[in-house]
């Protein structure tokens, strides 16, 4: 079957879900042209997961060859041979191991010692920073992510998609575009009873910022649903991805971009790296939930042939001190490394690991602001402006291909 | 004061009616029956407003609401404290003591999540229903003392020489005076003030022996202050007036007050002592709140939306356990904020997911309402006004049954804005 009969065939079977239909009828109809309906095949994707709490980048990406590592973690460091060696001096937490088979086919990147200037050691003004990429506006309301979507997806019928079961994330809060989340595309089900009736009270809304910004987002939410439904009816290779919430929702993304749904951006959350006591076995824990579905994730878009239009990249509001507490733990500190997966990924380490002889009041210094890498991931992956979603120039990192 | 901080006063182009009330009654409570409406509109905007400060007095629910509390308060089941706490804003007459309550549990945000004791939350609530109308210095106190406060924000390992930062950076970046307000050096400080502010056979303990005793400096002041100490110098910053006041006027006006207006307010507040009664008087008595600006400009909270659903249409027996699950998905987990900043509040609760929870609540909450109150019934009570023609038109033709009808209703936008 040709990629315009599947389209069509697609197209027929949605249309014959009441529910869509009502959609077309009443809300919607622009969204049936067909650049709205699916993505085209060369559309890029990323994938963002927030690392919550702040993670330790430290025991993420070690510096095993740096007997200050040791000394500043003598509880807490992680012996040379237990690691995923990604050089003579640097390797992953064990827990990552499988992002081992990412690494063999060239497609991870490590980018080092990201951070900004003056960094702040407030989770939430932190993570405002990250996600608005503004480190000195005080109104800070609109995110990065959010922004680029203005830029790029108008007219899609989804521009992105949060899928992590937590409040709507700031970076993906645009001027215009209005990202829906989710916490379970499964539980995506509204009841047809009087659909389309509500949909047409939806309609008429008089002027009013408050009440257009809802009407707006009742829109989507049924046109979503019916969507969404659509792409995760099957649920094969669900059984290759370990049985993890954020390993679900990889698997939920894996579907969503196999049947081509419109978004270029899909963020997740994974919480609890705020790791102030006893940081050991709960840091294990979540590092093997990240590793563990990013390895699935990668061998499952291999088997489909779409790796090489996927994206993964985490980040975290601060890295942790270098200098283990008295709690078995770690307390905020600034730079961190990002992990960065997919076919668009230069396989390699990026800069150097940041140097343990010389901190900043305790900390390890950034050397890579981390607009550096929005910008890189804006210009070369999503091609939209860096400079009109970022405010000003920043250098390119060479983390993916030009 | 401000030009739009002094008292409204009713005119022909904008009169005391009942939009006027039930506009007070979705702010200042969780929205009212007709009847109860139409009687606050029987007094003067001035003493309405008073009443809504002031309660009634006496408590018909009272001993009940009592009794759950003291049956839940040893138990291990949270979903029923929830229940408890809304079935409280369903029945109780003093609704301002209860959406003040709501306020500030938001602000002290607190989570069951970390604290996990069904009694320490719920001793916390009360808290916040007891003194929420109160001085907010009292409160700060009364908060600082509270034992799931102290667990929450690990005050239990602060101690001397071992400081834990956590709760003194609240105190300024959440409870106090906002960001920017203060320098990492000042929070540092008063960690050293706050040691020793511990817990013990779940009351507070103050650990003599725990706390550091030395000079710290902060605000440029220097002395050997304790946690009372900070409190103290946090109030005496023209700051603390402003935060407090603009997080009042966002919550209970619209959510973008001016800065003219937040400053006059912040001034006002630090002038009465933080008198958070007198504070009310003044914003839900004044131009502002009643401009029709105000009106309908915040986006309901799911507790807004469902608890006001309730009352306005009469559904006195609400069984409010049911309505726990819902407002979880609806993104309002009372008793588990989603962290210490509380809910953002406003457009933040609109997405996609909640949206639909919202409109399969209404489903639910159609199938209890009361027949009687009709198309019209229902329209004036759950938007404060008559139904637009064109709506009406529409909702009549579709030939739908009562229930359905009422479910439509609730899905309009303008039911979701407060």
């Amino acid at each position: 079957m040709s990629c315009s009969e599947k389209r069509a065939l697609d197209r027929r079977s949605f249309l014959k879900s009441g529910m869509a239909a009502s959609a077309a009828a009443l809300a919607l109809p622009a969204l049936f042209s067909r650049a709205a309906l699916a993505a085209a095949e060369s559309d890029r994707v990323l994938v963002l997961i927030q690392l919550d709490g702040g993670n330790d980048g430290l025991n993420t990406v070690i510096p095993f060859g740096d007997d200050l590592y040791y000394k500043a973690r003598p509880s807490l460091g992680i012996k040379a041979g237990q690691l995923t060696k990604l050089d003579d001096h640097i390797g992953l937490h064990p827990a990552l191991a499988p992002l081992r088979a990412a690494w063999d086919d060239s497609a991870l990147s490590v980018v080092q010692g990201v951070g900004y200037p003056e960094p702040n050691r407030s989770h939430f003004t932190s993570t405002d920073i990250w996600q608005t990429a503004s480190t000195t506006t005080p109104d800070r309301w609109s995110g990065w992510v959010g922004r680029a979507l203005d830029r790029d997806a108008a007219g899609r019928e989804v521009p992105g998609l949060q899928l992590d079961g937590g409040p709507l994330s700031l970076a993906l809060v645009g001027e215009k575009v209005v990202v829906p989340s989710v916490a379970d595309a499964n539980g995506f089900r509204v009841d047809a009873g009087r659909r389309d009736l509500v949909l047409q009270m939806a309609k008429r809304t008089r002027k009013a910022d408050n009440a257009e910004f809802i009407r707006r987002s009742a829109a989507q939410a049924y046109n979503t649903s019916a969507r969404i439904e659509r792409a995760l009816k099957d649920s094969a290779g669900r059984g290759a991805y370990p049985q993890t919430p954020l390993a679900n929702r990889l698997w939920q993304v894996a579907r969503l971009i196999e049947a081509r749904m419109s978004s270029r951006v899909y963020a997740l959350r994974l919480s609890g790296f705020d790791t102030h006591s006893r940081q050991g076995e709960a840091h294990q824990a979540l590092l093997a939930e990240l590793g563990g579905a990013l390895g699935a994730f990668h061998t499952d878009l291999k088997a489909k042939g779409l790796d090489k239009r996927v994206l993964c990249v985490t980040y975290s509001e601060f890295g942790r001190r270098v200098k283990e507490n008295r709690s078995l733990g770690t307390d905020h500190g600034a730079a961190a490394p990002m992990i960065v997966m997919g076919g668009g990924a230069r396989d390699g380490i990026v800069g150097r690991h940041p140097r343990l002889d010389d901190l900043d009041d305790g900390d390890l210094r950034f050397h890579t602001d981390f607009r550096q890498v929005y910008a890189t991931i804006l210009d070369r992956w999503i091609g939209v402006d860096s400079t009109a979603v970022l405010g000003s120039k920043f250098k390119p990192v060479n983390f993916i291909e030009s | 004061m401000h030009e739009l901080l002094k008292t409204w006063k009713p005119s022909k182009a904008e009169p005391w009616d009942f939009d006027s009330a039930a506009h007070l009654w979705r702010r200042a409570g969780f929205s009212a029956a007709t009847e109860q409406v139409r009687s606050t509109l029987q007094r003067t905007p001035a003493d309405a407003v008073r009443q809504m400060v002031d309660g009634p007095g006496k408590e018909p629910a009272t001993e009940e609401l009592e009794f759950i509390y003291q049956s839940v308060l040893g138990s291990d089941k949270v979903d029923d404290a929830r229940a408890w706490i809304l079935m409280r804003m369903v029945r109780s007459e003093h609704q301002l003591r209860e959406k003040l309550a709501l306020f500030w549990h938001g602000h002290f945000a607190t989570s069951f999540a970390k604290v996990r004791d069904v009694g320490w939350m719920m001793r916390q609530y009360r808290l916040f229903l007891n003194d929420g109308l109160g001085k907010f210095p009292v409160l700060l106190d009364a908060v600082a003392r509270d034992p799931a406060m102290i667990r929450w924000l690990d005050n239990e390992t602060n101690r001397k020489g071992q400081a834990n930062e956590n709760y003194a950076r609240e105190v300024f970046e959440l409870f106090t005076l906002g960001e920017g307000n203060y320098s990492e050096q000042d929070i540092r400080e008063a960690a050293r003030a706050f040691t020793g502010w511990h817990i013990m056979r779940e009351q507070f303990h103050f650990a003599r022996s725990l706390h550091d005793r030395g000079e710290k400096t902060i605000f440029g002041q220097t002395g050997k202050f304790g946690g009372e100490d900070v409190q103290r110098l946090a109030l005496e910053q023209d700051a603390c007036g402003r935060f407090l006041a603009g997080k009042l006027l966002r919550f209970f006006v619209m959510p973008e007050p001016d800065e003219a207006v937040v400053t006059s307010l912040g001034a006002a507040m630090k002038k009465n002592g933080y008198d958070v009664a007198a504070t009310m008087r003044i914003v839900l008595g004044s131009r502002l709140f009643f401009s029709p600006q105000a009106r309908r400009s915040i986006v309901k909270s799911p507790i807004d939306f469902v608890v006001g659903s309730a009352r306005a249409l009469e559904l006195r027996q609400t069984n409010t356990k049911a309505a726990v699950p819902t407002l979880r998905l609806m993104g309002q987990d009372v008793l588990s904020p989603p962290n210490v900043k509380g809910w953002p509040g406003d457009r933040a609760w609109i997405n996609t997911a909640t949206w639909l929870t919202r409109v399969r609540a209404a489903r639910a909450i159609a199938a209890q309402a009361k027949q009687s109150l009709g198309v019209d019934g229902s329209a004036l009570a759950l938007l404060g006004r008559p139904l637009p023609p064109e709506e009406r038109a529409s909702l009549q033709s579709s030939g739908a049954g009562s229930a359905e009808t009422v479910q439509a209703l609730l899905t309009l936008p303008e039911v979701h804005l407060a």
